[in-house]
């Protein structure tokens, strides 16, 4: 539904409508996943940020242009044993930030395995961002950006290097991705429930068709 | 944090067999309305009643009674068992195999209708296909098939098959959606279309759980105890629980989700995912919730979860100050079957109430959120204000209380800084509320308290405020303002009410003398008599001022005429200041006045009579101006009454008289001269003054003096004149009869007898009094002492054996012989004399 009705709807239309996605923060452990949730919705930083049990929900509202666009966050546990949980997660989700940090090779690895595992899996539509932290650590540095962006072109990703700790490009790439996604007639009064269903039959169909291909 | 939510009641405190000796243990129940179905170890199915009651303390407690047993032959434990009560039906799943038996007498039924092979069963509790006297239930089998049946009175009707690819332990179902716990991970199957959404894979320690907690959601235990919510879609909409080891059965009753481990029943809230309350329960073998009951059991003994009210588990949160936990309790208690308007109206309540903790807890932005949020009568805050509501507002706070809180001096104890803090939030929030429905009907008191906290510390916003047509009524305003010195505002505020009478009032009390000077000039543009009165009226308490120096007002109202006299009689006759200048500065406008209408020819004769006497009054009245300047000018324009006076100042009585009687011809006001100022003079000169007028009279150089003799004999007449008499005598003209002054004379014989016999008088009057004074003074000195035995002298202490002793006027006592000298007490040295 929201695909159809995006695009033919002109923008002055419908003023201030308000707009809901969920959103899904994918990666290796201890890439900053949580610290950049935290940023963007409390613009806070916490040195030492507790790791994540199973999965964490947030909100944040931000305004584009005449659109009122929410995220429903779904930070979810970087760890090994929770993985299987994932795709509890990102089912139904129009939007994921696959982060990885810049430090550590290893973790633009397992960035890449979730954004194959995404493209396979979630939604066809999913507007995936990845996300390059901890680039407050430049020194250290072991993920060239211009090898992470020729990745990111290549499977048509947003791509931005970002650190939790200075705020750098947090803001901008929520914002980069609600900018990208389909704003469709989103009720104008909220009911979570309700939009949350109508994505989840959207996901539903999508998914099923992604599977007998 | 956690908080009591449930009560652990016990039901059934030991489950009652035919034999004692069987080892009898519970392996499930299931409660119907008032009938509870216990499945046993050993094979038995047993029915009881259940009665449940309040007691007067609000407690519940529960009574029981056995109703009958079954033995199901196979000496098997009961897996399963539910009750369908539409077909007055018990589902029992033992030996895997789901059979059906009578509700009431537990009986099999006839017809045999039964499945082999079952795992494990559950209920449909959201059918897609209604008829209400079947039941459709999901059957998971041995042999990797979940099936459909619906299920009636006397038959199972087979609906559907769905193959999985591993056994199924144990399902749950919602409409077309089975979710199932494999033997390695959870899937959901939707039976319409046979497809398979795998969800998570089960570790090999946990206990698969499915429960479901609504339409097309599930909760599942996940890896490392998590609790997985998850929907008919496989979708997790809400974050995951934490949950303890070992988990073995989970419930649900909005809003919270209660699972059950090998020690502990663990409460946890849908709403934040938190755990609220841990109860220790020992080996609990069995947890289910049937419609909204929760019932727990180990294997002897049955309990109820009796959840606590909603608002007792929210006022106990309140108390514990966590606001956030209980409003999202609060929110979800419209869920538990309270109708919208009772719901809104508790909802409110308590936002009221956490608004105050909040505010207790100088959480001043949530307070303030809350208190909108909650339309919060305004005036439950500002009575923590003391003296903020408009004492005309008869107002009592809520009861039962919205808190605790006395007043803000005690939220503050009564530091300074926090107690600004506070003040600086009401300001905010009324500012904030300031013409919205929250403050409809209390424009008043919002405004009067905006009012109040402004004259404290934001004078500056006064007359904004004043400006925009306040609700404030004048009563405690006025005082506050006042007190505050706020007296610009006061003005502002009189003149809001129409009262610009007073509000001149007011401003002329300006203590503010630099914003006083701002208005004067509009004020005296607009009334000079009025607008003096700014001067002229001033408190008496005000402190003296650079800028209100008599002085500079003078100077400043040199363009107003009228307002200077005003403001100079002011000075000289009420403040009574005492300075030449002033005197002489009056008196000269005042001539000046009188000059002027004597030229203006046509000027009324009453306007002219009333400057002079002005300016009579004051000449007589002050003697501080200088005479000889105001003089020279009365003498210059004939003005013969004012040089009278003004000779008079000068003591120059001979002159004064002589204008009086030769040139006025005034004898009345000669008289009267010597009267006013004879005043407050010793008599000698009194009599000096009379003798001057009575010489004027009798002034033999004077032309006309037979003309005089009238008055003159009329003054010697007069009562109130006095005159040395024998002066009087060598004074009169010799040719003057006995027969003319007999009159005088009659009287000043009189007078002189009269004085030497009220001397004698007053002489023995004096006489007696004295005497009686020394009587009193004798009385008032006599004093009985009783002596006794033990009683000693006070200077050589020994005892008095002689009746004789002294005793000074001190009551000091001795011997005689001791007392040497009367006057003076031995002891004290004192002297009387």
């Amino acid at each position: 539904m929201a695909s159809r009705g995006g695009p033919q709807r002109p923008n002055g239309a419908s003023q201030g409508k308000i707009c809901q996605f969920k959103l899904v923060l994918l990666g290796e452990s201890a890439v900053g996943k949580s610290s950049l949730v935290l940023r963007f919705v409390k613009g806070q930083f916490h040195e030492y940020q507790e790791s994540t049990i199973g999965a964490a929900f947030l909100t944040q509202t931000v305004c584009l242009d005449d659109t009122t666009v929410k995220f429903e966050i779904w930070d979810t546990a970087g760890q090994e044993r929770y993985h299987s949980l994932a795709p509890m997660y990102y089912r139904g989700a129009q939007a994921a930030i696959v982060v990885y940090d810049i430090t550590n090779p290893d973790t633009f690895g397992r960035a890449k395995t979730w954004v194959k595992e995404l493209q396979r899996q979630a939604s066809p539509n999913i507007v995936i961002a990845l996300a390059g932290n901890k680039a407050d650590l430049a020194s250290k540095r072991m993920v060239e950006f211009d090898e992470a962006q020729a990745y990111a072109e290549e499977n048509s990703l947003l791509f931005m290097e970002t650190s939790a700790k200075t705020a750098m490009n947090v803001n901008d790439i929520f914002l980069a991705i609600a900018k990208k996604l389909p704003k469709s007639e989103t009720s104008g009064t909220p009911q979570p429930r309700q939009g949350v269903r109508l994505n989840n039959e959207q996901g539903g169909q999508q998914s099923e068709g992604g599977c007998c291909k | 944090m956690s908080i009591k939510a449930f009560e652990l009641v016990p039901v059934i405190e030991r489950v009652k067999l035919m034999s004692d000796k069987a080892k009898t243990q519970i392996e499930c129940l299931d409660v119907c309305g008032k009938n509870m179905y216990i499945g046993t170890s050993d094979c038995f199915v047993v029915h009881y009643s259940i009665d449940e009651r309040a007691l007067a303390n609000g407690r519940i407690v529960y009574s029981s009674e056995k109703q009958g047993h079954k033995y199901l032959v196979v000496k098997k434990p009961v897996a399963q068992l539910r009750a369908a009560s539409a077909l007055n039906r018990i589902m029992v799943l033992c030996d895997n195999t789901l059979t059906l038996l009578n509700m009431f007498d537990l009986e099999p039924i006839v017809t045999g209708a039964k499945i082999k092979g079952v795992v494990c069963f559950c209920i449909n509790d959201n059918p897609v296909r209604t008829n209400p006297f079947s039941v459709e239930i999901c059957v998971a089998l041995k042999r990797k098939t979940v099936q459909l049946y619906t299920v009636t009175e006397d038959r199972m009707m087979h609906l559907r098959d769905v193959t999985l690819p591993e056994q199924a332990v144990t399902v749950g179902m919602d409409s077309v959606t089975v979710c199932a716990a494999l033997t390695s991970q959870y899937c959901m199957i939707n039976t319409d279309t046979s497809q398979i959404t795998d969800l998570f894979p089960i570790d090999d320690n946990v206990q698969p759980v499915i429960k479901r907690i609504s339409k097309e959601e599930f909760l599942l235990s996940g890896p490392s105890a998590l609790g997985i919510f998850a929907t008919s879609a496989g979708i997790s909409q809400r974050p995951p629980m934490q949950w303890s080891d070992g988990l073995t059965a989970v419930s649900f009753v909005h809003p919270y989700i209660v699972a059950l481990n090998d020690e502990f029943i663990t409460v946890h809230s849908i709403l934040d995912q938190q755990q609220k309350q841990a109860i220790p329960f020992v080996s609990g073998v069995f947890l289910g919730d049937f419609d909204g009951r929760i019932f727990v059991a180990s294997s002897r003994e049955i309990y109820s979860l009796v959840p606590i009210p909603f608002e007792k588990q929210i006022q106990a949160l309140l108390a514990d100050k966590r606001v956030q936990e209980a409003l999202e309790l609060a929110k979800n208690a419209n869920k538990t079957g309270m109708s919208r308007e009772k719901f809104v109206k508790m909802f409110k309540r308590i936002q009221q109430q956490a608004a105050f903790i909040e505010l207790s807890e100088k959480n001043f932005d949530e307070a303030g959120q809350l208190f909108k949020e909650s339309e919060i009568d305004i005036r439950e805050v500002i009575s923590l204000y003391p003296h903020f509501l408009p004492s005309s507002v008869n107002f009592t706070r809520s009861v039962p209380a919205l808190h605790e809180i006395a007043d803000i001096n005690q939220l503050s104890r009564s530091d300074e800084e926090t107690k600004a803090a506070y003040k600086v939030f009401l300001k905010e929030f009324l500012e904030d509320i300031r013409g919205t429905s929250i403050t409809h009907g209390y424009k008043l008191e919002g405004d009067v308290a905006l009012l109040k906290l402004y004259a404290e510390s934001w004078p500056e916003k006064l007359p904004e405020l004043l400006a925009d047509d306040p609700g404030c009524d004048l009563n405690d305003c006025v005082t506050w303002l006042e007190r505050h010195n706020r007296l610009y505002s006061l003005g502002l505020l009189y003149q809001h009410h129409g009262e610009s009478e007073k509000a001149l009032a007011v401003w002329t009390n300006l203590s503010n003398h630099e914003l006083l000077w701002k208005y004067v000039d509009w004020v005296l543009e607009k009334d000079e008599e009025l607008g003096v009165k700014i001067f002229t009226e001033r408190p008496a308490n005000e402190p003296q001022s650079e800028r209100l120096r008599p002085e500079t007002v003078v100077d400043y109202l040199h363009r107003f005429p009228r307002a200077v006299i005003t403001y100079l009689e002011y000075l000289i006759f009420q403040r009574r200041l005492e300075k030449e200048k002033y005197h002489t500065h009056l008196a000269v406008l005042y001539l000046e006045a009188v000059i002027k209408l004597m030229e203006t020819n046509g000027s009324k004769k009453e306007e002219l009579d009333i400057a002079r006497s002005k300016l009579r009054h004051m000449l007589q009245m002050s003697n501080l101006y200088r005479v000889q300047l105001i003089l020279g000018k009365a003498k210059e324009k004939e003005m013969h009454a004012e040089c009278a006076i003004l000779y008079g100042k000068l003591e120059e009585h001979d002159k004064a008289l002589r204008i009086l009687v030769h040139k006025l011809k005034d004898f009345g006001a000669a008289e009267n001269y010597c009267q006013v100022n004879s005043r407050g003079k010793d008599p000698a000169a009194c009599k000096r003054l009379y003798h001057i007028l009575l010489s004027v009279y009798l002034d033999p150089t004077y032309e006309r003096r037979d003309t005089l003799v009238a008055p003159a004999m009329s003054l010697l007449n007069n009562a109130e004149a006095e005159f040395d008499n024998v002066k009087v005598l060598q004074l009169l003209p010799e040719s003057w009869s006995v027969g003319l002054l007999s009159q005088f004379l009659t009287r000043a014989v009189r007078t002189s007898m009269h004085n030497s016999r009220m001397t004698r008088i007053e002489r023995m009057m004096a006489r007696g009094e004295n005497l009686h004074v020394k009587q009193t003074f004798i009385e008032m000195q006599r004093d009985a002492i009783i002596m006794t035995e033990d009683r000693v002298c006070a200077v050589c202490g020994r005892a008095f054996s002689d009746p004789t002793f002294v005793r000074y006027p001190n009551g000091v006592v001795t011997h005689v012989h001791c007392a040497k000298n009367k006057y003076i007490c031995p002891v004290t040295g004192r002297l009387f004399r």
